[in-house]
C-alpha cells in the first residue's frame, strides 16, 4: 500500500511533465465505473486495472464536448476518400481506438461533420481578421479599403474549402437539409457579420441588414462558382467575387444617387401643383 | 376432465378476469419498489405457471411423454411470440425495429450483442443491414455520386469486376497493404435466457437463409442471463436489448453488465415500451392495453396471465427521463432517447466513453 503510494508520487511529477503536450487516446476515457454493483468489489482494484500506463490521470473522463471535437477533427482527414458521411466518422473513430458504431454520437452524420468544418473555418477567418484589425489600431498597418478587405476575406475563406472542393457539393446539400439548415444559416450570418464588422461597418440602421444579406448572397454564389471552377488557381472565382462586389458598390451608389433625383422630382411636382392652383384661382392665400 | 368442461372452466376464468381488468386499469401505480416486488412475484407466478403446466393442466400424462409435451408447450408459446407481437402492435413493432436498426446504423466490422433477442428480429435486421452496406461499398467509390463528374474514376478502381471492399477502403489509406487480417468481421451474438426462444430464432434464420457458412456476418446463439452475461469485458462494439429490459429483475445489474462487456466507445441501445405523454392518446392506449391485449393473449397464445403481466409491467417501467437517468448512473454518457409513436416505445442510447 505504502509502496504504491510512493510509486504514484514519484511517477506523477515525471508523467505530468510527459503528458503535458501529449493527448490521451479517447479509448482511455471510460474507467470501469458501475457505482451500484461495484461497491462490493473493491473500487481500488478496478482503478489499478485501468491504469494501463503509469499515468495517475488515466482514469479521469475526457469531457463529452472534447470527445466530439476530437472525433470531428480527425474525421476531416477521411473526407476526401469517404465524403461527408458516417464512414468518415467511423474511420476517425477507429484511429482513436473506438469502434465504428461511435459515429452514432453524431446523429446527423455527415451533416454534423460539415457543420463542424464550416464552424472551424469561420473561427479561423474571424481570428485572422481580428488580428488585422488589432494591427490597424496599433498603427502597424494601414486600414484597407472596404471593398479590398471584403474581397480578401472572401478569398481567404473560400481557399479553406479548396482541399475539400471535390466533395463540397455533398457538404452543401447536407447543410441545406432541414436538420442542418438552421445551424448552417446561423453560421453563415455569423460569417458575414464578422466580415462587415472587421471591414469597418458600424451602421445602426436598415443598412446593417441589407449589407449582410447582400454579402451572404455573394458568398453563397461564389461557393457555387468555386465548385465548378476549373481555371488555374481558381482565378474565375476571384474574378467572380470582384464583379459581384462591384455590383454591390454600384447598387449602393445608385441608391444614394437616386435620392437627390427623387427630391428634385418632388419639388418639381409640388411647384407644378401650386402653379395650377394659382391659375385656376383656388389659391386663397395670394389674392 | 372432458374437453367441454375444460372449455367452460376457461370461459369462466375469462369472464372473471375481464372484471378484474376493469378494476386494474383504474389503479394508480405507487413506487418502483412495490412494482419490482409485484413484477418479481408475477414473474414467479409466470414461472410457476409454466412449471405447473408441465403437469399438463388438468391432464396427467406418462413420464416418458412429459418431456415431449413440455417441449411442445414451450415451442407453442415461442412460435406464437411473433404472431402476438404483430397482433398486439398491429404490425407497428416492425417499424419500430427498423427505426432501431437505422439509429444504430452499424458498419461492416461491428460486433453486436443482442440480449433478450430470442427470436432474432434485431439480429436479422443487423445481418441484412451489414450485407446491404457491404454491397454498397463494393458498388461505387465513396462520395462519387456527389462529385460533379460521377463517371470520373480513381486510379485504384481500374479493371476487376468484383473488387473487394478492402481495396476501396484501405489501400488508399494504409501504407502497408498487408491484407485483410486487421479488418474485423461483423458478428452478432444473440443471447437469451430461454432456450426455446433461441430455437425459434434459429429456425427462422434457416428459413430466411441467413445461416449459410460463407456469408458474413457470423451469427452465434448463446443462452445466458442478462444480469450475468457469459462474455468477457470489452468484447462487443454494440449492445442492443429490444423489449427485454422490462422483464429483468434488476435493471441496474443489466446496465452494469452492458457497460462491462462493451468496448470503450461502444454503444448501448435499448428499445422499450415507454410512457405516452399526450393525455388523449394515453387514454386510448390504456384502454387498448388493458381491454384488448390480454384477450388477444388468451385467444392467440392461450396465455392471459403473461399478457396481463406485460401491460402492467409497461406501466411499471420508468418513463423516458427516469430511464435515461438510470442509464447515466450506470456510467454511460451522451445518453439520449427518441420517442416512437408518441411515446408508446422509445429508443434510449448511451455510449461507454
Amino acid at each position: 500500500m505504502a509502496l504504491r503510494f510512493i510509486r504514484i508520487v514519484c511517477f506523477s511529477t515525471s508523467s505530468l511533465l510527459k503528458t503535458a503536450g501529449r493527448s490521451r487516446p479517447l479509448s482511455t476515457s471510460s474507467a470501469l465505473r458501475c457505482t451500484k454493483t461495484d461497491q462490493e468489489n473493491s473500487g481500488s482494484q478496478h482503478e489499478q486495472h485501468t491504469e494501463s500506463s503509469e499515468d495517475p490521470h488515466m482514469h479521469e473522463e475526457i469531457p463529452e464536448s472534447e470527445v466530439r471535437q476530437r472525433l470531428l477533427d480527425a474525421a476531416l482527414e477521411f473526407v476526401p476518400t469517404h465524403g461527408w458521411s458516417v464512414e468518415a466518422l467511423a474511420e476517425a473513430a477507429q484511429t482513436e481506438g473506438l469502434p465504428a458504431v461511435s459515429h452514432g454520437m453524431f446523429p446527423r452524420g455527415g451533416g454534423d461533420l460539415a457543420l463542424h468544418f464550416v464552424g472551424v473555418c469561420n473561427a479561423q477567418l474571424a481570428e485572422q481578421m481580428a488580428q488585422e484589425t488589432q494591427q490597424v489600431e496599433e498603427g502597424h498597418v494601414e486600414r484597407r479599403h472596404t471593398r479590398e478587405f471584403l474581397r480578401d476575406a472572401m478569398e481567404t475563406r473560400l481557399r479553406m474549402i479548396v482541399p475539400y472542393v471535390d466533395n463540397w457539393p455533398q457538404a452543401m446539400s447536407l447543410l441545406a437539409q432541414p436538420n442542418c439548415a438552421p445551424d448552417s444559416l446561423k453560421l453563415l450570418s455569423g460569417l458575414v457579420d464578422d466580415m462587415w464588422y472587421h471591414a469597418g461597418d458600424r451602421s445602426a440602421d436598415l443598412n446593417w441588414y441589407t449589407k449582410r444579406v447582400t454579402l451572404a448572397g455573394v458568398y453563397t454564389s461564389a461557393q457555387l462558382v468555386l465548385v465548378r471552377d476549373q481555371s488555374p488557381d481558381y482565378q474565375e472565382t476571384w474574378e467572380f467575387i470582384d464583379s459581384r462586389l462591384d455590383n454591390l458598390e454600384q447598387l449602393g451608389k445608385a441608391v444614394r444617387g437616386v435620392a437627390p433625383t427623387v427630391e428634385s422630382l418632388a419639388q418639381g411636382l409640388s411647384g407644378a401643383y401650386l402653379t395650377i392652383r394659382n391659375i385656376t384661382g383656388f389659391n386663397v392665400r395670394d389674392r | 376432465m372432458t374437453y367441454k368442461t375444460r372449455n367452460m372452466a376457461a370461459l369462466r376464468c375469462v369472464s372473471v378476469r375481464l372484471g378484474r381488468v376493469c378494476r386494474c386499469s383504474n389503479r394508480i401505480i405507487a413506487s418502483r419498489r412495490n412494482l419490482s416486488e409485484q413484477k418479481s412475484s408475477d414473474e414467479n407466478d409466470k414461472e410457476e405457471g409454466t412449471e405447473k403446466s408441465t403437469h399438463f393442466g388438468f391432464e396427467s400424462i406418462n413420464e416418458s411423454e412429459k418431456t415431449g409435451k413440455v417441449h411442445e408447450v414451450f415451442s407453442n408459446v415461442a412460435s406464437k411470440y411473433d404472431v402476438m407481437n404483430d397482433a398486439m402492435s398491429l404490425g407497428v413493432h416492425r417499424l419500430w425495429k427498423d427505426r432501431f436498426m437505422q439509429v444504430l446504423d452499424p458498419l461492416p466490422g461491428t460486433r453486436l450483442l443482442d440480449v433478450a433477442g430470442g427470436t432474432g428480429d434485431i439480429a436479422f435486421r443487423f445481418i441484412n443491414w451489414i450485407k446491404e452496406k457491404e454491397l454498397q461499398q463494393k458498388k461505387a467509390s465513396p462520395g462519387a455520386e456527389f462529385r460533379l463528374n460521377p463517371l470520373e474514376t480513381d486510379d485504384s478502381e481500374s479493371a476487376p469486376e468484383f473488387p473487394s471492399a478492402e481495396d476501396y477502403l484501405y489501400s488508399e489509406q494504409r501504407e502497408d497493404t498487408t491484407g485483410t487480417d486487421d479488418r474485423k468481421d461483423s458478428k452478432v451474438i444473440i443471447c437469451d435466457i430461454n432456450q426455446s426462444m433461441l430455437e425459434v430464432g434459429k429456425e427462422r434464420a434457416k428459413k430466411l437463409g441467413l445461416e449459410d457458412v460463407f456469408s458474413s456476418p457470423d451469427v452465434v446463439w448463446v443462452t445466458g442471463n442478462a444480469e450475468e452475461l457469459p462474455f468477457p469485458d470489452n468484447s462487443v462494439d454494440a449492445y442492443t436489448i429490444a423489449f427485454g429490459i422490462r422483464n429483468v429483475t434488476h435493471i441496474e445489474k443489466v446496465l452494469c453488465e452492458a457497460y462491462r462487456v462493451l468496448t470503450p466507445g461502444g454503444r448501448f441501445l435499448c428499445l422499450e415500451f415507454s410512457q405516452v405523454s399526450n393525455p388523449l392518446l394515453s387514454s386510448v392506449y390504456d384502454l387498448y392495453s388493458f381491454q384488448v391485449i390480454p384477450v388477444l393473449g388468451e385467444l392467440i397464445a392461450s396465455d392471459w396471465k403473461s399478457y396481463q403481466y406485460l401491460v402492467e409491467s409497461i406501466r411499471n417501467f420508468p418513463n423516458q427521463e427516469e430511464f435515461a437517468e438510470v442509464i447515466r448512473e450506470a456510467g454511460f454518457r451522451m445518453v439520449s432517447y427518441e420517442n416512437l409513436t408518441s411515446g408508446v416505445a422509445a429508443i434510449h442510447s448511451g455510449f461507454k466513453i
